[in-house]
């Protein structure tokens, strides 16, 4: 039988193992190799492509006859040649038909499982249409051979394909997350930089000014305590809309106060045709909101009840507790929601607001039954620690 | 030459009325007030039937601007409109030299509107009512359109135009795609929504329309149809309609 002393063989596994290291290892760096040597790039990746296939196909050979077989007759020069040329063979085919697979652009458009399947598929037929014919060469009317043959090379074709499959979905996972990373963070940005423009400036309405500016002008003459009472809550709302503090945060209770004092000066500039009602739940006041929140959607209501119908107007604000969060309830006695709403300038800021401090946490609600009113929703409690 | 304007002072603001009255008291001469009205629609019927010479209006007023109130007018008087609204649209007035008077009222503003009106016995009567409403109206919307309200029962979302990658219909309901992968539904149709959305939005076939700021890659497909790739989450492909080939030809400068 065969010659070979037992450390030659234990020699022939090691080498082996070590090509079917070296060629996963060049397998898994596939689109690197030769980057900085070959330019063209066909030419590159199929000299790559012999590199990997050399190694792995030289790692599986003393699991086929036909290595001892060629040693045996021809020597080990033969033997390699015989190895080299295979490898050329399968690269110049067996790669290139797979390339062509992965990258033909009819192919891509298959869902990503399936076009790896058929990479594999391909590289597995194509692999087996060379291998086969050498083999019947080699030996002629040798069914057992064949069949064996067949197998190993299903065996190697598919494990090659399934190494680069494995390696495909773990590039396209890193950039999945990768890309999906970026994207959140431009929007934030996007977002962030935006709404937090508009969330510090022209908190009051510049029209709202001039008007109130116009009633105290009359009230300086008609009604001096009122125009006096007007004058310091218009100081009040424009020295909070100015935000010394620079946040885009305010308590609950702030809020409230500065919604008042906004209503104050609606009062008295419509002559005492609205009425207004606070409910606030007081466990609530030391907790944060956006600043600025309820203001607009007040100054919409009284721009619905009040200013529409020029009847008299009741507005009310409430809050409540609810699971995980408060809500805010602004109710009028004007005409109903429209069944298409495009929020206006004001409510939109109030969206903006929300959309920047409490992302995905909060909902808002217009319902005209049982009776109409704005709810907004705020899942998220943040107490504010400095007033505690 | 001495003449007599009856006027009507027009204002929601009983506050903006009394100043204005009071402030008119100095050219009792030349204005007598002969009536008020809190509203547009008081206003119009006020008009009709008192006949003024001049009137002082506002613009902004709860249920119809100035502008509306004038275009349902049978009597056309003379017209100083009252405003506070910003230096933007001022400028609106001015090339269309309407008079006016910004509020809070300066006394000598109102001293050189009622000197014209006495000097020319007219003042702009024939007001292009309808082309500074558009001006207006354009001011505003380009503004204000910046997202897409889309309700689900009570509650309303607004989907900002910039996060929206494209639109796609199916069945009764339209879906929404936002860029980062989320998917919203709306009743509304198609053609509803075209309307609403700006110029970037854009139809490729029957029942998509994309966001064109939003397209990251395209490519020319078999049977004249184009592959649009969209920056989404997804990387979405889309395909354009075969009918829509020579639009998007023309559009995208191909």
């Amino acid at each position: 039988m065969l010659a070979y002393s037992i450390y030659e063989f234990l020699l022939l596994i090691f080498i082996c193992l070590g090509m079917a290291l070296i060629g996963l290892y060049l397998l898994t760096n596939f689109d690197k190799l030769f980057t900085q040597s070959i330019r063209p790039k066909l030419l590159r990746k199929n000299v790559a492509a012999f590199v990997v296939i050399f190694c792995i196909t030289a790692a599986f050979l003393p699991m086929s006859s036909t290595f001892f077989y060629i040693m045996e007759k021809h020597g080990f020069w033969w033997m390699l040649a015989w190895q080299t040329g295979t490898s050329v063979l399968l690269t110049l085919i067996v790669y290139n038909l797979a390339r062509f697979v992965a990258e033909n652009r009819r192919f891509k458009k298959l869902p990503f499982i399936w076009h790896q399947a058929l990479i594999i598929l391909t590289i597995i037929i194509a692999g087996l249409s060379i291998n086969m014919p050498f083999t019947y060469i080699l030996y002629p009317h040798q069914a057992n051979v064949m069949k064996l043959t067949a197998i190993s090379s299903i065996y190697l074709a598919g494990a090659t394909g399934l190494v680069y499959a494995m390696n495909r979905y773990l590039a396209k996972e890193r950039k999945r997350k990768f890309d999906a990373k970026e994207l959140e963070l431009s929007r934030m940005r996007e977002l962030k930089s935006k709404a937090e423009l508009e969330a510090l400036q022209s908190k009051v309405n510049p029209h709202f000014l001039y008007n109130a500016l116009n009633s105290i002008a009359d009230l300086s003459i008609t009604d001096g305590k009122k125009g006096r009472k007007m004058t310091i809550a218009l100081a009040d709302l424009f020295r909070y809309s100015i935000n010394y503090s620079n946040s885009n945060f305010a308590t609950v209770q702030e809020e409230v106060e500065m919604t008042e004092v906004y209503l104050q000066i609606e009062k008295i500039r419509f002559e005492d045709r609205l009425n207004y009602f606070l409910d606030i739940d007081t466990t609530l006041r030391h907790y944060l909101i956006p600043r600025f929140l309820l203001q607009p959607l007040v100054e919409n209501a009284v721009k619905h009840g009040l200013k529409a119908t020029g009847q008299l107007t009741k507005i009310d604000i409430l809050l409540r507790p609810i699971e995980k969060g408060m809500v805010f309830e602004i109710k009028d006695n004007g005409p109903d929601f429209p069944e298409s709403i495009t929020p206006g300038y004001g409510v939109k800021s109030v969206y903006d607001k929300l959309d920047l401090l409490f992302p995905e946490q909060y909902e808002i609600h217009f319902s005209n039954t049982p009776e109409k009113k704005i709810s907004v929703f705020i899942f998220k409690m943040i107490k504010d620690e400095t007033t505690v | 030459m001495k003449q007599q304007f009856n006027a009507l002072l027009i204002d929601d603001e009983p506050a903006a009325r009394r100043l204005l009255k009071s402030l008119l008291h100095s050219f009792q001469n030349t204005i007598t007030i002969i009536g008020e009205a809190g509203s547009g629609k008081e206003a119009i019927s006020k008009i009709n039937t008192l006949q003024p010479d001049v009137i002082f209006l506002d613009i902004q007023m709860p249920d119809m601007t100035g502008f509306e109130v004038l275009e349902q007018l049978q009597h056309q008087p003379n017209i100083i409109f009252t405003t506070a609204y910003e230096q933007f649209a001022m400028k609106a007035f001015e090339s269309f030299s309407i008079d006016y008077l910004l509020k809070p009222i300066k006394e000598q503003r109102l001293e050189q509107s009622i000197e014209k009106l006495k000097t020319f016995g007219v003042l702009n009567n024939q007001i292009d009512t309808s082309g500074i409403r558009e001006f207006i109206e354009q001011l505003q919307t380009a503004k204000k359109a910046t997202a897409l309200p889309i309700r689900s029962g009570d509650r309303i979302n607004l989907v900002r135009f910039e996060t929206i990658s494209f639109l796609e219909a199916r069945d009764k309901y339209v879906s929404i795609h936002t860029i980062d992968g989320k998917k919203m539904l709306t009743d509304q149709s198609l053609a509803a929504l075209e309307e609403k959305l700006p110029d970037e939005f854009y139809r490729i076939q029957k029942s998509y329309i994309i966001n064109k700021d939003r397209i990251k890659e395209m490519h020319r497909h078999f049977n004249s149809r184009y592959l649009f790739t969209m920056d989404d989450k997804d990387q979405t492909k889309i395909t354009s309609g075969r009918t829509y080939h020579d639009q998007i030809k023309t559009e995208f400068g191909l």
